[in-house]
């Protein structure tokens, strides 16, 4: 295979698992920046390793280990880090998410929540901003907003859990249960 | 363990909040129950989505969808307890309704500006360019359309402001394109669309040819471009690169010399230099990356700066405040104004009913730029709070024989101040909206800073109605302009390294010089509105009539990009 088949083969791979990389990247490490260099260094290792990988083995399963090791690696060298999932589980999470059903999935989801998402008030948009887009941990959302901890945990849980109902009552509610 | 159990911890989890005793929990629940491992894979493409949607939503403006500057301020006030989330988290409904859920939470600063960039470290951006050098050693020239399906041809969308320097070779909207005739866009904004859901911005004044289905080539100016799946491999060809989308959105900016910038914003681009002797050639470009490809083919990373394209969602708000009232047209652009990198202040005279001694800055330095009302020292005598160009806006009155005036901080070195010792001065645009009546009492100033031998700027009222613009001490010569009772747009333009001040007067340039000063003398003084500034304390009395409007930029906009604002702004 020439180089240029090769890289053809890698950029369109990993078009396709990226969304898969990044949500299970973003749910294992929560420092959203953090997630992002670990995105990054993915995206390395792929583009590294692709040419010399097993060829034999399903190649998303390939990758979704790569982003996998990344995490167990960052578990292991941040001190600072979280009580961590213990391998077996994290493999099964990167098994579930990196499931090729789950592109389209992806996709969907992201155009749904949109919609999900124009239903929110200022004042909801500016939580997510705080967490989401300014990075702050639930401690330092609740200290400027003057709330508890505990108000601002409970707050994230139920709205994930209401723009999961939402994203897929739109999607038709049934996908992605398997 | 029920769902809802799960979901906390799960979502305990993304935040890094749980015990010990909770990740056992979650993790015995995960390796028991696959249902459980599918909630978690759900919830974690969701999480990473609500991510993407979060970014996406900043990039189109700096504060949260929604946040008035006004009411975040209301917020933010420790005298609103109700405002804040301490307590109100078992009030949320658990079974809200999704799409209408109102979770009530203090909004942050909209002017404060976040933190660091969303791109990553540099260490990891430049491995992974050269982990794709590795596997290239030549151009990337990729044609992936996704499932088989083939481009559509590309057509004429709706086009925004558009003028054209050849009419007549332009299809008319939902038309073709001829493929293989460049189309020169002189301003303004045109889509370019197919039937398989390519969208395409054009972005005045920009050069660019339909080549065929799935291929534009672009030779100067910018484009934004949002690539459907079926359109997957779209391909946009500038003097020294090839751009092929991998699905995604993205902008390719191409200078006079075709020089190219490319930037992602969803998804992947490849990007390859088409000039054979690069050392560098190809590479690949994630969301939240740029990249630069210089006249001799070499790639270099850039920061990415995601205002300085139009992007689709952008471009549908405008769409749809075409069709709208002034007012409406005026609050689009006015948004749109303030993603302008040059914009240093803006204020769009709005009463702030909890600082109502303030004049707002709506531009990047935010509040540390607000203006103060002054008088004579009695409330009575401050500058009044009143309609403006619309029934919906608001401005400011000055009256006759008062001491009435805005002062805004602009130390020697900030944001307003262009002198630079014995350098070169800045290059700047001051633009207003004002309304006088006639006759005027006195000669006066509608904005200015400095005085005699300090004077750095100003535009002044004369009791015959016509308004004169200065640059130091000099004068900018041109025929007499004046106003009346109605709304007027001034705009005084220098660009120091040329020598070149303009003023313009409702779009017009009414004034110019070639000679103006190069150099502006240091002063203290504040940017001041509506009154002249006699001496070091004294002030003449004010200007009779009202201001709605000033924006200050940090560059000498064009003879288009002054007419383009007036025809935006102006009341009919």
């Amino acid at each position: 295979m020439s180089d240029q088949d090769s890289i053809e083969e890698v950029t369109k791979l990993w078009t396709e698992i990226a969304p898969a990389v990044a949500a299970l990247i973003r749910s294992m490490v929560g420092r959203m920046h953090d997630a992002q260099d670990l995105l990054q260094d993915v995206a390395v290792e792929v583009v590294r390793q692709y040419p010399g990988r097993e060829k034999d083995k399903p190649v998303r399963g390939w990758v979704m280990g790569i982003a996998r090791n990344k995490v167990k690696k960052y578990y292991h060298t941040n001190a600072v880090r979280r009580r961590a999932l213990s391998d077996a589980a994290v493999e099964l999470v990167a098994a579930s998410v990196g499931d090729k059903d789950k592109d389209d999935y992806s996709y969907e989801v992201a155009a749904a929540l949109r919609k999900c998402m124009d239903g929110l008030d200022p004042r909801t948009l500016a939580l997510l901003n705080l967490r989401y887009e300014e990075d702050l941990s639930c401690s330092q959302v609740a200290e400027r907003t003057s709330a508890t901890i505990g108000a601002v945990k409970v707050t994230l849980h139920r709205l994930r859990s209401s723009l999961l109902r939402c994203v897929e009552r739109r999607l038709g509610s049934a996908r992605g249960t398997t | 363990m029920n769902e809802n159990e799960v979901v906390r911890l799960i979502s305990g989890y993304f935040d890094d909040t749980l015990t010990d005793q909770e990740v056992a929990e979650l993790d015995a629940s995960l390796l028991a129950d696959s249902g459980h491992v599918s909630l978690f894979a759900r919830l974690a493409i969701l999480h990473s989505a609500i991510r993407d949607t979060v970014e996406i939503e900043r990039s189109r403006g700096d504060r949260p969808a929604g946040v008035e500057p006004d009411n975040a301020d209301a917020a933010a006030s420790p005298s609103d307890p109700g405002a804040t989330l301490r307590g109100l988290a078992t009030n949320i409904p658990e079974e809200a309704a999704d799409e209408t859920m109102s979770l009530p939470i203090q909004a942050p600063n909209p002017l404060k500006k976040p933190r660091r960039g969303p791109f990553g470290n540099p260490c990891r951006r430049t491995a992974l360019a050269a982990a794709i050098l590795l596997l290239s050693g030549t151009a990337l020239i990729l044609l992936l359309h996704h499932g088989g399906s083939s481009p559509e041809p590309i057509g004429m969308g709706q086009s925004l402001d558009a003028i054209w320097s050849d009419p007549a070779s332009v299809p008319a909207a939902g038309s073709l394109f001829k493929n293989g005739v460049a189309q020169s866009l002189a301003s303004g904004y045109a889509e370019l669309t197919s039937a398989n859901g390519l969208v395409i911005i054009i972005e005045g004044p920009a050069t660019f040819t339909v080549e065929r289905a799935g291929v534009v080539s672009l030779t100067s100016g910018k484009l934004t471009a949002s690539v459907s799946k079926p359109e997957r491999g779209f391909t946009v060809n500038t003097p020294v690169a090839t751009v092929v989308d991998l699905g995604t959105e993205f902008g390719v900016s191409v200078s006079a010399t075709g020089e190219t910038d490319v930037q992602t914003f969803l998804g992947t681009v490849s990007l390859s230099s088409t000039v054979s002797s690069a050392a560098s050639s190809a590479s690949l470009i994630t969301a939240g990356f740029a990249r630069h490809v210089g006249s001799s083919g070499g790639i270099t990373e850039i920061p990415a700066n995601p205002t300085a394209f139009v992007r689709l969602q952008q471009f549908d708000d405008w769409k749809a405040m075409s069709h709208s009232t002034p007012y409406e047209r005026w609050a689009a652009y006015s948004e749109r104004l303030r993603s302008d990198p040059d914009l240093v202040a803006y204020y769009t005279f709005d009463k702030s009913d909890g600082s109502p001694g303030r004049l707002l800055n709506q531009g990047a330095s935010g509040a540390a730029l607000d203006g103060a009302l002054g008088g004579s020292g009695t409330v009575g005598d401050l500058p009044k709070w009143t309609v403006g160009r619309w029934p919906e806006k608001g401005a400011l009155s000055f009256a006759a024989w008062s001491h009435q005036r805005i002062d805004i901080p602009a130390a020697i070195g900030g944001p307003l101040d262009s002198s630079r010792g014995t350098e070169t001065a800045a290059p700047f645009t001051i633009c207003a909206w004002i309304s006088s009546e006639d006759p005027h009492p006195s000669h006066t100033s509608i904005v200015l800073r400095g005085a005699k031998e300090t004077a750095q700027f100003a535009v002044e009222l004369f009791p015959d109605s016509s308004v004169r613009a200065w640059v130091g001490n000099a004068a900018i010569p041109g025929a007499t302009a004046r106003i009346d009772g109605s709304w007027h747009y001034l705009a005084l333009t220098y660009e120091p390294q040329r020598g070149a001040a303009q003023f313009y007067l409702d779009g017009v340039l009414v004034a110019a010089t070639a000679n103006a000063p190069r150099q502006l003398p240091q002063t203290t003084d504040a940017l001041t509105l509506g009154s002249r500034k006699l001496g070091r304390l004294a002030f003449l009395p004010p200007m009779v009539g009202r201001i709605d409007e000033l924006s200050v930029f940090r560059r000498a906009l064009s003879a288009e990009e002054v007419k383009e604002m007036y025809q935006t702004e102006k009341p009919e």
